[in-house]
């Protein structure tokens, strides 16, 4: 038993999986360049906000992904265009600008490809996060109150100040702001829009 | 299939002289062997309650929700990290260890450096889960562990092996047992799969585009090859001992090697079916999935062959009774896996509690059962004797909660799956379709914590507590210049 | 090491384990020849040409053929170049502005109607025109400016657009038919006039398609000379 042997047949029996899985997206993939879309005009995927980048972070480092896809599977097979969750199948280069990209294993809750279609008002994020079970009934989403902070009104009420209902109310004369953390992740949020176009995504046929 | 092959390992003589060197083998190893078991067996305790608390706040959301440390999304990855990087990587370390110090024939002199590395491995796990609890965590499934954390593993990883190659290295010639074969392989493709994974997404910074191929590339690894090989290689080693007959077929378990090792690098995108990842590499995966079958039958052929009519007698014993269940369990997770794979099948299946379940049975039943078998059969050998009815009460514990866990993924996912897939249904009402499913895999993560509790306590008896007469008698007084580690 | 515990009977200290070599069954040979053969098959069908930009292989046939995505609608593209560029003069209803700029809807020049064709609508385009013209009856004498510096894909679209668009129903204008006409008129920088251009033989894309090259390359330096067709394209002009 030449052992010298045995390692190179590993070697060249898994490394083939590491060349196809690994190092060909890291080329292929990895390579992929925003561009100008011939439709739009613009550059594709848009440019994303250093707030949103930051929100990333938040979204990465409180594990939103252990309960969050984001991804949009294509018509036929998969129902998620029909279900609103995209107009449009997600492709590797919708996710260039996120660093890392997450795609999610589990739809615990919903996907957020698009989230930022279909919520476009930060107030909504900010008292979703705050308390989950009040704007949204029934949901098993844990709150994240310690991405805000009490504290007392200086003045005139802060613009971000949520508005709270429930439970979780403050106490008078002071007010739930959000933390710069919860800035940076709704800011984050409400950039996951994946509608404009890519050639490698075609929009399937609108059905009424 | 000749030069590279994994061939057989020559009989050794059963005569008092070879029991006696053995028994002087195994002396040389124990401290560090039962070293990692311990260190194993805490990551199993504390993983299993990292995932109580993540599975008590799926059915009652607001659970903890006080602060940071605890949210879920912290709790259940810190969990699944000290499970597979703690309990499982270390458990399979050990016997590892062990088993090659029993090839090699060894007594091992000086255990110092492979100490120190479990040492350095158990603190940059503590300080990893740690920091994922405080929100260091990458966000990327089982690579969550920050970079320096991720590195003192490796280096932890590379001074063992580097320990282990130089010391217990078999005589050159010696033909190598299937066992060692998957065991040695596995040592070589952790290091692959963790360096490569951390290097392009933990420690440098690659465009999101690849982070999917690349996270699925080691996840799949990571359960499929890693856990898998050390698993396997312990059932290759106890079952044919414990039944008392060679292994059947040295061709089925050399086809089984091979297979695994080419089919379970491929299956990576099976957890990106319709996702970002071009469509060929999807496909591969899914029939590289579904290919894995193939060393799944070829190893419970083998080893059930080996069994044969000794397969009441093992299934009586209480340690050999986990052997194959884990066994068992592996083959349903394969056949799991493979059935998911299938698109139409994905297509209801996929981002439910069904696969949540699958990890759950890989990393319960297979792993866990698998080491727990492996590290109780050692114990009487290391430790003293211990009561089989409470291994026997645990074993049972960890069954009913594998049971919840299937039955929760099986009809919970499709209905889950049925849901999610439906235009009209609204996504709160898939929150209540599933919820009961959730209290079943709460239950059972309650159940299976216990059992580990149990097992953590059985453990500590067995090393301290002494028995009345020791479990294993040395006949022969140790030699001098033989260090012996307590 | 043969004493052994007796509260383990499964684990004596029988030694380390051997192995036996019977052979793989021919059951198991035949499933897996079976099995990575419907494997192969079904990745051959799936693979989507083994492209790293085809994501759902139902887009691609299994052997790589078709494009991985269609080309986008130029009617998309030529509506975002009309805004950027044409809305300015000849308005986004395209109506023009009346005695300003000449409308577009329905009209003959656009839809290449009497004696107007395809390349009369490319080349006025590419150099622009200046001097009275008429459209749909209406007098204008203004100036539009040269486009040459759009690429022939970008003029193909805004004209696809424009022929389709507001009740216009006319042939898309397809970019190598803009190109060839671009090569035609390589040499000329002057706008053009109502009347030099009629003085150009009629060509339709639908025609240009049909009849090659050949014909149509020695057909338009011909065009040039004729001096009686110049004199009848002047008349309307002033006449309405």
């Amino acid at each position: 038993m030449k052992s010298s042997s045995l390692f190179l047949g590993v070697a060249i029996v898994f490394g083939l999986s590491w060349v196809g899985l690994v190092a060909y997206p890291y080329v292929e993939l990895g390579g992929v360049q925003p561009e100008v879309s011939e439709e739009t005009g613009s550059l594709v995927p848009p440019p994303v906000s250093g707030v949103a980048i930051e929100g990333q972070r938040v979204y990465a480092a409180n594990g939103c992904v252990y309960c969050h896809s984001q991804q949009v599977r294509p018509l036929p097979l998969f129902t998620d265009i029909p279900k609103g969750l995209g107009p449009r199948q997600t492709v590797a280069r919708d996710y260039l600008r996120y660093q890392p990209a997450s795609l999610g294993r589990v739809r615990t809750g919903p996907d957020l490809a698009n989230v930022g279609l279909r919520r476009t008002e930060a107030s909504w994020f900010y008292q979703h996060l705050y308390e989950p079970s009040v704007v949204s009934p029934g949901s098993n989403m844990p709150a994240y109150r310690y991405l805000f902070e009490e504290r007392e009104i200086q003045g005139q009420r802060s613009d971000l100040a949520v508005n709270v209902q429930g439970p979780h109310q403050p106490k008078p004369g002071y007010e739930i702001v959000p933390t710069p953390e919860a800035q940076a992740l709704v800011g984050y949020l409400m950039s996951l829009k994946r509608d404009y176009p890519l050639p490698e995504a075609p929009k399937p046929p609108e059905e009424g | 299939m000749t030069a590279s092959t994994p061939t057989t390992q020559p009989t050794v003589p059963a005569d008092s002289s070879a029991a006696a060197r053995r028994a002087e083998v195994d002396r040389s190893v124990r401290g560090l062997v039962l070293f990692c078991f311990a260190s194993a067996i805490f990551w199993l305790v504390v993983g299993s309650f990292l995932q109580v608390i993540s599975g008590t706040q799926l059915v009652i959301p607001s659970f903890l929700d006080c602060a940071a440390f605890f949210t879920f999304g912290r709790v259940q990855p810190a969990g699944l990290t000290a499970l597979v990087f703690g309990w499982g990587s270390l458990a399979g370390l050990g016997f590892g260890i062990w088993q090659m110090a029993r090839a090699s024939g060894k007594v091992v002199r000086g255990v110092t450096l492979p100490v120190c590395s479990v040492i350095l491995w158990n603190l940059a796990l503590v300080g990893g889960v740690l920091g994922i609890l405080a929100g260091k965590g990458s966000g990327i499934p089982y690579l969550e562990l920050p970079g320096p954390a991720a590195f003192a593993i490796l280096l932890a990883f590379g001074l063992l092996v580097i320990w282990l190659l130089l010391t217990l290295r078999g005589t050159p010639g010696q033909p190598l047992y299937i066992a060692k074969a998957f065991f040695v392989v596995a040592l070589f493709l952790f290091a692959w799969l963790y360096s490569s994974a951390n290097t392009l997404l933990i420690w440098t910074v690659s465009p999101g585009s690849v982070t999917g191929p690349i996270e699925g590339w080691f996840e799949n690894g990571l359960f499929g090859l890693w856990l898998t090989f050390l698993s396997l290689s312990a059932l290759f080693y106890l079952l044919p001992v414990a039944a008392g007959r060679p292994l059947h077929s040295q061709g089925l378990a050399t086809f089984a090697f091979w297979t695994l090792l080419f089919f379970g690098g491929w299956g990576g995108m099976r957890y990106f079916i319709g996702g970002p990842i071009p469509a060929w590499m999807v496909s591969a995966s899914v029939v590289a999935t579904f290919l894995l079958i193939l060393p799944a039958l070829a190893v419970v052929t083998n080893l059930g062959r080996t069994i044969g009519d000794a397969g009441s007698r093992l299934w009586e014993a209480p340690t050999t009774r986990y052997l194959i269940a884990g066994l068992i369990f592996y083959f349903s997770w394969v056949v799991g896996c493979a059935f998911v794979a299938i698109p139409t099948v994905s297509s209801i299946f996929h981002f439910t509690i069904y696969q949540e379940g699958l990890t759950l049975i890989a990393i319960y039943g297979f792993v866990s059962l698998t080491l727990i078998g492996a590290i109780l059969t050692l114990l009487p050998r290391f430790g003293h004797s211990f009561n089989p009815a409470s291994a026997s009460l645990q074993f049972w514990l960890i069954i009913v909660g594998l049971g919840l866990f299937a039955t929760s993924a099986t009809i919970g996912g499709l209905l889950q799956g049925f849901a999610l897939y439906d235009v009209e249904v609204s996504f709160l009402n898939v929150v209540d379709y599933v919820f009961p499913f959730r209290v079943l895999v709460f239950v059972g993560l309650l159940t299976v914590f216990a059992a580990t509790l149990g097992f953590a306590a059985l453990f500590a008896r067995s090393v301290y507590v002494p028995a009345k007469e020791p479990a294993v008698p040395v006949s022969q007084p140790v030699p001098q210049n033989v260090e012996v580690v307590a | 090491m043969s004493e052994q515990s007796p509260m383990n009977p499964a684990t004596p200290d029988t030694g380390d384990p051997t192995v036996e070599n019977a052979s793989v069954p021919v059951w198991f040979w035949c499933l897996s020849v079976a099995m990575v053969f419907v494997g192969a098959l079904y990745l051959g069908v799936n693979s989507g040409g083994f492209k790293a930009n085809v994501f759902n292989p139902d887009q691609v046939s299994w052997v790589g053929g078709g494009a991985p995505a269609g080309p986008p609608d130029p009617k998309v593209i030529g509506k975002r170049l009309f805004s950027a560029n044409c809305v300015v003069c000849h308005q986004a209803s395209g109506e023009g502005v009346p005695g300003q700029f000449p409308p577009l809807v329905d009209s003959e020049w656009v839809l290449s109607k009497e004696w107007h064709g395809d390349n009369h609508l490319v080349k006025l385009v590419l150099s622009g025109m200046q001097g009275p013209v008429t459209v749909k009856g209406q007098p204008f004498n203004n100036a539009m400016p040269a486009w040459k510096q759009l690429k022939d894909s970008e003029i193909a679209a805004i004209l696809t657009y424009i022929r389709s668009e507001w009740g216009n129903n006319a042939a898309p204008i397809p970019a190598d038919f803009v190109a060839k006409i671009r090569e035609e008129i390589a040499d000329r920088s002057d706008p053009w006039t109502q009347a030099e251009l009629q003085a150009i033989d009629r060509v339709l894309v639908s025609e240009a398609e049909a009849a090659p090259a050949p014909e149509e390359a020695p057909a338009d330096p011909n065009a040039q000379p004729p001096a009686p067709e110049a004199d009848q394209a002047a008349e309307p002009a002033p006449g309405a």
